[in-house]
């Protein structure tokens, strides 16, 4: 199974939309997705319209263990290949048990793993701030992707994203490889890109390296619509804007192909 | 791939059942709110709101007055550095600093070792610049 965190370390930077559209990109194609809502907001678990009930098992209870793993996977309803562990408000409390533990940052990592062998790809929505909770999410991910608004906001968002991943790296809790950095609300005036947003994916691709930036998210209200309609962006009639989730949707099932060679 | 898995959780309509989960702030310090009383002119819901904000300025610790502190040039520049990375500031650095000294007493005997080293070396330093000066001007 490959994890795939999508973290940045300040809100509004695109988390959710990625994890969300790269899930369901990646379903459409085939591959058995499990999406881990791992943000306390649980945005993702009410874009993917599943309804947390009380008593019922979320990742809270997955990772201290108080269910099995299964139990705290759920189907959902659209998708025969898409699959989630929800959270809510609660896990917040999760908080004082990572950070007790020792071990926090791998916590997450362990609990999925009997997930190994029934999905190919694992998707986490990591929350938008350096918490217990977020270096778990590091701890489990193979790759990561991270959003950046195309604004200075964003660009220290990655920095900052970035300084904490290698020093989760340097503490030998983490071995997760940058798999891109995705350009998100990049304005764009009929055919010219503003002259801020033109600076931002520059600074990006000065930091990162230009073969590691994504395909950007153009700004644009028809992903919000299709958030809230539950469909797809073809479905909206506006295929060109899924782009950047195709392009990272096959660099993924290139490394699951690899990952199959390698087995 | 195994199926048997994805199998029991599509059919899973009886699902175990855990403990209410609490989402609440009850256990958290309380927060400060600023008064919603509703007004009744701008000027009155002005002076509630900065009445309101006075009384969350005083229960915040007093700041002492501003004090020069002078460092050697290369930890200046490194502590500038990384206050300017972590976005704090230098007070609040040292302030946390020291905080965490207090609280871990084998650190707090390095750090004491280490400064008092470094002011042995600074009244050193301070010496030699007065005879320095000393021989200059009898030259």
């Amino acid at each position: 199974m490959l994890t795939i965190a999508s973290l940045s370390l300040s809100g509004g930077q695109g988390k959710t939309s990625l994890a969300l559209f790269l899930g369901k990109k990646l379903a459409e194609m085939g591959c058995q997705v499990l999406m881990v809502d791992a943000d306390p907001q649980a945005n993702l678990t009410t874009y993917l319209g599943h309804d947390v009930e009380q008593n019922s098992p979320t990742l809270l209870e997955v990772i201290k263990k108080a269910v099995a793993l299964e139990d705290g996977i759920y189907s959902l309803s659209g998708s025969e290949n898409l699959f989630l562990i929800p959270a809510d408000d609660a896990l917040d409390s999760i908080q004082d048990y990572l950070s007790s533990s020792g071990t926090g940052a791998t916590i997450l990592r362990r609990r999925l793993e009997p997930a190994e062998g029934t999905f190919e790809i694992c998707i986490i929505d990591s929350p938008p701030q350096r918490s217990q909770i977020c270096k778990s999410t590091i701890g489990a991910a193979d790759y990561i992707v991270v959003p950046a608004e195309t604004t200075i906001k964003g660009f220290g968002s990655l920095m900052r994203t970035l300084d904490s991943l290698n020093e989760l790296k340097e503490l030998r809790v983490a071995t997760a490889e940058l798999l891109g950095v995705l350009p998100f609300r990049d304005r764009w005036i009929g055919q010219n890109q503003t002259s801020e947003s033109r600076l931002c994916v520059d600074a990006m691709r000065q930091e990162v390296g230009a073969d590691l930036i994504l395909p950007s998210i153009r700004e644009s209200e028809q992903y919000k619509k299709a958030i809230t309609k539950g469909t797809s962006l073809r479905e909206l009639g506006y295929p060109d804007l899924e782009y950047p989730f195709e392009i990272l949707a096959s660099k993924i099932t290139g490394l699951l192909q690899k990952e199959k060679v390698h087995v | 791939m195994s199926e048997d898995m994805l199998s029991r959780i599509r059919k899973k309509s009886q699902r175990i059942s855990v403990p209410t989960r609490d989402a609440s702030l009850a256990d958290e310090r309380p927060m400060l709110e600023l008064a919603v009383e509703p007004a009744q002119s701008s000027t009155q819901s002005r002076e509630l709101e900065v009445r309101s904000i006075q009384e969350e300025l005083d229960q915040l610790p007093a700041i002492a007055p501003r004090r020069q502190v002078r460092l050697e040039s290369e930890i200046e520049q490194q502590l500038l550095e990384v206050c300017s990375r972590e976005k704090v500031t230098v007070e609040t650095f040292l302030e946390a600093a020291f905080l965490a000294c207090t609280s871990n007493h084998e650190l707090h005997l390095k750090v004491l070792a280490e400064a008092k080293s470094r002011l042995r070396s600074r009244k050193r330093a301070g010496m030699l610049r007065r005879l320095k000066t000393q021989l200059e001007n009898i030259n």
